[in-house]
């Protein structure tokens, strides 16, 4: 997948300075927990953005996880089978590291069986292990370190209580979380339902706010029944999820995906398109519809009436593509959309949803990635230096928390909660327009100024100027609160920030 | 006299119809009584009659949200009833009964009375998929074959986020289930909460099932049923496991193709459904049977203490005359030691609740701990507020057994123990419903409204309770504003707020916990004042038509002296006709009880 790079000069200055107060303050601290915690704190900032995968026990973490790995990684069953909080990070070789909770660490070995990694964790008790950490060389992850979860409400309450030990280890006011975004994992709830945002609660104890997190509606294909068109419906859920007031509060945009079916397609071999490719052209097309009546039926059938695909080959099949994937693959072939392979690849990467979460996450947490980082740096800095006094750390401790309180684009991360939760002092029918600024619809300047990506300059220029005038109007307005002026403040600054990107662009068109 | 019943052969059984044998038992009992000028015996089996008329299978389908119950309602009645939708779910509860004419209702609530209109059958799904609080219930009623066998399905709106409060919102349907399929998702196997919540169902109703639902979309549905399976028997629970695809059974019925209906899994799970009803059919025939016998007995006695008297031969030893203050003091001090019983119950654990509550505030930070304490405090009150009810009627069934045996040393006979648990059974269930028609209801409804009534005021039952376990636990003040404001700027002042904030949460804990005993308890005694009504009218009818058999046995006596040679021998002839008579219909009640398997408990008595 591909993160942007940090999106702007302001959020890579607000991480070397943060990085500048890590090593300040670093160098305070004798050698020692402290001094090592925040020198690590410093390294990170020139790590990939970590991602946690949360949600409820057999959401499809997993399985999403590995989706966009582009590797089955994470080993995905039907019983549980996540058991501890695992990090999938990018490494030269490949390389599975127990961190145990008193501090030590030990090497678990790494089996591959079947293209599925298993780790053996060896003798070191479940209960011990505070994260397992796998390295693993693959592309996607050189831009983001993925985190799996286990569920939560588990059958087996202590694999829920370390993902709370995970997501919940600061307090409440300090994002300390070791994630600094989360992809959440929802299967289908009602909005009318009094415990709707139960289903939330452990996300909402991930403190994690609208602008690092995503939602995502998982298992899309079975909310539609496994009908051809069941994504449609699914779109339609998540459609109202997006609308909704409250989860509007917890997370920036709700993506129905079909993680299976997405997980196949980015691995999908040429055995499978042959034995689909069979089976879409097989004589006795009511044989074939009604087989895929139920996955049961599709392994149960005859080979006779099947073009000779075997069961056992039936079997793979139904486990890799679930009905809805099968159902969708055999039409495609069949009406020539998917010619071979890698078109039916690319079919299934898009028609799955994952195409639709990979520019989201692109767009929405890889924009914001430095600004994310620096932000937990900072945030972690601060509280180090508040718990654990130092001589000289109250000079660091104001630079810091000027870092923190004059960062534009902290002032950014900050009001989008705020608007969501309509406590931003904007009027709401103001809101959609803030939202859109800082980048709600797109991180591009023209998507952030409502105007198509082919409009000229001119028009830029202008528009940005309109809402600059339209902010600082607001903000200066004697009869705006003091939360609505800030507010607004921060947006006029955004727009001013636009302007000049879109004025730089006039005078080097040839350099859009 | 009687001649009519003279010509009615003994019933024989066949084994789909008890209930079809006891009724014309029934029938021929009344006509017997009516001529004997008995209408205190008439009332009573008149009422076992509409009971053996409108006792059916009840099944009450719960499960998560979107768990596909509204479809496997449809694929168990074979019809599209029940609107199903991608999105849209069940927002109130729907029974789905028998009616000759197709019709639907609605009954809204409107300043605390429960009111019945008829609808347009089309308008359904809006209705059923939109909240409305002041709407109780949907009644939708269809000529389908299953259902005219008297089994009645309820479905009910989704568990979200699968906890105990919504139990305790239906405990009164759930109290008078036959049985609960719950529902759950193929998709994946069993989990903790889930298990919790099948534990407490399976306490409260007579049988449960889990039903795997949308098993066509699960590929590896034999493992996941495997581990369920093994789930329950870890679990201690003796629940069966069906599976059933809603898709498969509505395809095959649509195309005709059974093969694919069979393949559903839904037709084992009807045919499941069909015995169970067939066991609700054998418990309804023997108590119909039993009591038939018994008033048998009360005829006979009568006829029997004039014979002797014509006879002159010394007259057999009497029954003991029931009554006195004996069983009914019984009933009096166990209600008063149930009532007591249950209110220290519900004050025990809301008191171990406390505790809990107290510890784990003092181990942590309030604010950061509230919303969990209280998401956590309301599901444990919910289960608590469950296990006072599983309390309530088992040891209400014990009354009853315990009166009924008091009784019996009085009386010198024997209540059968199959109208014991009749009885037992039914006490939460037929308190009197509170419905009222509204304006424009016509007949359209119809004659099983008694049914749908009931139905209706069990959902209502503990409503008081229920509304309180529902209701969030008042946040104090000052968590509010700790929450709101947040950030550091305040951070030093809630440092020195805390154990203040702690003291305030504590306090509303305890408040929470105090009406809920309050609440709590007073909807028990309540049901407990209504079960002492119940049994006490049940044994004192008993008592005074022995009474009466006993006093117009010795009239009858009386009048014997009066009567010349002749006229005595015809008497007695007479009399022997009847007995011979009431011989049959007896022995036609041993019959039908011999058919369902029950056998008569009593035989030594007469």
């Amino acid at each position: 997948m591909e993160l942007a790079e940090g999106s702007n000069s302001e959020a890579s200055a607000l991480v070397a300075s943060a990085r500048g107060h890590l090593v300040n303050a670093a160098a305070l601290y004798p050698p020692g927990r402290h001094r090592s915690a925040l020198e690590a704190a410093a390294e990170r900032l020139d790590e990939p953005l970590r991602v946690a995968i949360a949600g409820r026990v057999k959401a499809g973490k997993s399985t999403l996880l590995n989706a966009l790995v582009g590797e089955p990684l994470a080993p995905t069953d039907a019983g549980e089978c996540t058991r501890v909080v695992t990090w999938y990070r990018n490494g030269t070789t490949y390389r599975a590291t127990i961190h145990v909770r008193d501090g030590s660490t030990a090497t678990a070995t790494i089996v591959r069986s079947d293209g599925a990694v298993e780790v053996d964790l060896g003798p070191v008790p479940v209960d011990d292990i505070e994260r397992l950490v796998v390295e693993w060389p693959a592309a996607p992850l050189r831009r983001i370190t993925l985190v799996d979860t286990p569920g939560i409400a588990s059958a087996r309450g202590e694999i829920s209580a370390r993902t709370v030990r995970f997501l919940l280890p600061g307090e409440e006011d300090e994002p300390a979380m070791p994630a600094d975004a989360v992809i959440y994992l929802m299967r289908h709830l009602h909005g009318a339902d009094s415990s709707f945002l139960e289903a939330f609660h452990d996300q909402s104890m991930a403190r994690s706010t609208p602008a690092n997190t995503i939602g995502v509606l998982s298992r899309a294909d079975e909310v539609g029944g496994g009908r051809l068109d069941a994504m449609v419906g699914a779109g339609r859920v998540a459609e109202r999820y997006r609308n909704d007031p409250q989860v509007r509060t917890l997370c920036q945009t709700v993506v129905p995906v079909a993680g299976l079916v997405a997980q196949t397609a980015v691995t999908l071999r040429q055995d499978e398109f042959r034995s689909l490719h069979t089976l879409a052209t097989v004589a006795d097309r009511n044989a074939l519809d009604r087989a895929l009546l139920a996955a049961h039926r599709f392994v149960d059938a005859d080979a006779a009436d099947l073009g000779g695909v075997d069961a056992a080959t039936r079997e793979r099949l139904a486990l890799r593509f679930g009905l809805w994937g099968l159902r969708l693959s055999i039409a495609m072939i069949r009406t020539g959309v998917a010619p071979n392979a890698q078109r039916l690849a690319e079919e299934l990467v898009r028609r799955s949803g994952l195409g639709e979460l990979r520019s989201v996450l692109a767009e929405q947490l890889g924009s914001r990635s430095d600004a994310l980082r620096a932000r937990s740096a900072l945030v972690l800095l601060r509280r180090t230096l508040r718990d654990e006094p130092v001589a000289g750390g109250d000079t660091v401790a104001a630079a810091v928390e000027r870092s923190l309180s004059s960062a534009h684009v902290l002032a950014e991360l900050r009001l989008v909660p705020a608007l969501r939760a309509g406590t931003s002092g904007v009027r709401p029918e103001l809101v959609p327009l803030a939202e859109r600024l800082l980048g709600g619809l797109g991180q591009g300047v023209a998507a952030r100024l409502g105007l198509e990506s082919d409009d000229d300059a001119e028009t830029v220029v202008a528009a940005a100027s309109n809402e600059v005038a339209r902010w600082q109007t607001l903000a200066t307005h004697p009869l705006s609160s003091p939360t609505t002026a800030h507010a607004a403040q921060v947006l006029a600054r955004t727009a001013e920030g636009l302007r000049a990107a879109a004025a730089a662009r006039r005078i080097s068109p040839s350099h859009p | 006299m009687i001649d009519s019943m003279t010509s009615d052969a003994p019933p024989t059984l066949p084994d789909a119809d008890h209930r079809a044998a006891a009724t014309t038992l029934i029938g021929t009992t009344i006509k017997a009584a009516t001529a004997f000028g008995r209408p205190d015996l008439v009332e009573r089996l008149e009422g076992v009659r509409s009971r053996l008329a409108s006792d059916g299978l009840t099944v009450v389908v719960v499960g998560e949200f979107k768990a596909g119950k509204s479809s496997l309602v449809n694929a168990i009645v074979g019809a599209d009833v029940c609107p199903v939708d991608v999105d849209e779910a069940t927002a109130v509860p729907t029974v789905v009964e028998f009616s000759a004419r197709p019709g639907a209702a609605v009954i809204r609530s409107t300043a605390g009375t429960p009111v019945i209109h008829d609808i347009d059958p089309a308008a359904i799904s809006e209705i059923i998929c939109t909240p409305d609080p002041s709407l109780v219930g949907v009644r939708l009623g269809l000529d389908r074959e299953l259902l005219a066998e008297g089994i009645t399905l309820i479905d009910t709106p989704g568990v979200g986020g699968l906890d105990s409060r919504r139990i305790v919102e239906s405990l009164g349907v759930l109290a008078q289930a036959d049985v609960v399929l719950y529902a759950v998702d193929a998709a994946a196997e069993l989990g903790g909460p889930g298990l919790d919540l099948l534990r407490q169902i399976d306490g409260l109703v007579p049988s449960t099932y889990l039903v795997l639902t949308k098993t066509d979309l699960a590929p590896q549905l034999a493992k996941i049923r495997d581990a369920d399976r093994h789930h329950l028997a870890a679990a201690g629970l003796d629940i069966d496991v069906f599976c059933s695809s809603a898709e498969l059974a509505r395809w095959g019925r649509i195309q005709g193709d059974r093969s694919v209906e069979l393949d559903s899994g839904v037709v084992d799970l009807v045919s499941s459904l069909r015995d169970g009803r067939q066991t609700v059919g054998v418990r309804a025939a023997s108590v119909a049977a039993s009591t038939v016998i018994d008033v048998v007995a009360q005829l006979r006695s009568v006829f029997e203490t004039e014979r002797s008297a014509l006879l002159g031969v010394p007259e057999a030893p009497r029954r003991p005359v029931a009554g006195g203050p004996g069983w009914q003091q019984l009933l009096a001090d166990d209600i008063a030691d149930l009532t007591a019983d249950l209110d220290f119950d519900l004050r025990r654990r809301a008191r171990d609740l406390a505790h809990e509550v107290d510890s784990t505030l003092a181990e942590g930070d309030v604010d950061e701990l509230w919303p969990e304490v209280v998401v956590w405090l309301e599901q444990r009150a919910a289960a608590d507020v469950i296990a006072n009810f599983t309390l309530l009627r088992d040891r209400t069934a014990a009354t009853v057994a315990k009166v009924a045996a008091r009784f019996d040393a009085e009386a010198g006979g024997q209540v059968d123990t199959s109208v014991i648990d009749d009885l037992a059974r039914n006490l939460l269930a037929s308190m009197p419903a509170q419905v009222e028609l509204g304006e424009d209801s016509s007949g359209r409804v119809g004659s099983s409204l008694n049914a749908f009534r009931s139905t209706f005021y069990a959902f209502s039952m503990f409503s008081s309770v229920a509304a309180l376990v529902g209701l969030a636990v008042a946040t104090p003040a000052a968590l509010v504003l700790g929450v709101a404001v947040g950030g550091k700027s305040i951070r030093d002042e809630r440092q020195r707020g805390r154990a203040q904030r702690r003291a305030q949460a504590k306090a509303a804990v305890r408040t929470y916990l105090d009406e809920l005993t309050f609440v709590g308890a007073k909807d028990s005694r309540e049901a407990l004042r209504s079960v002492q009504r119940s049994i006490r009218d049940h044994f004192s009818a008993l008592a005074a038509a022995q009474a009466r058999s006993v006093a117009e046995g010795a009239a009858a006596a009386a009048g014997a002296a009066e009567r010349d040679d002749a006229d005595r021998r015809r008497r007695v002839a007479d009399i022997d006709a009847e007995l011979a008579r009431l011989a049959r219909v007896e022995a036609a009640a041993d019959q039908l009880l011999a058919g369902l398997g029950v056998g008569r408990v009593d035989d030594g008595t007469r």
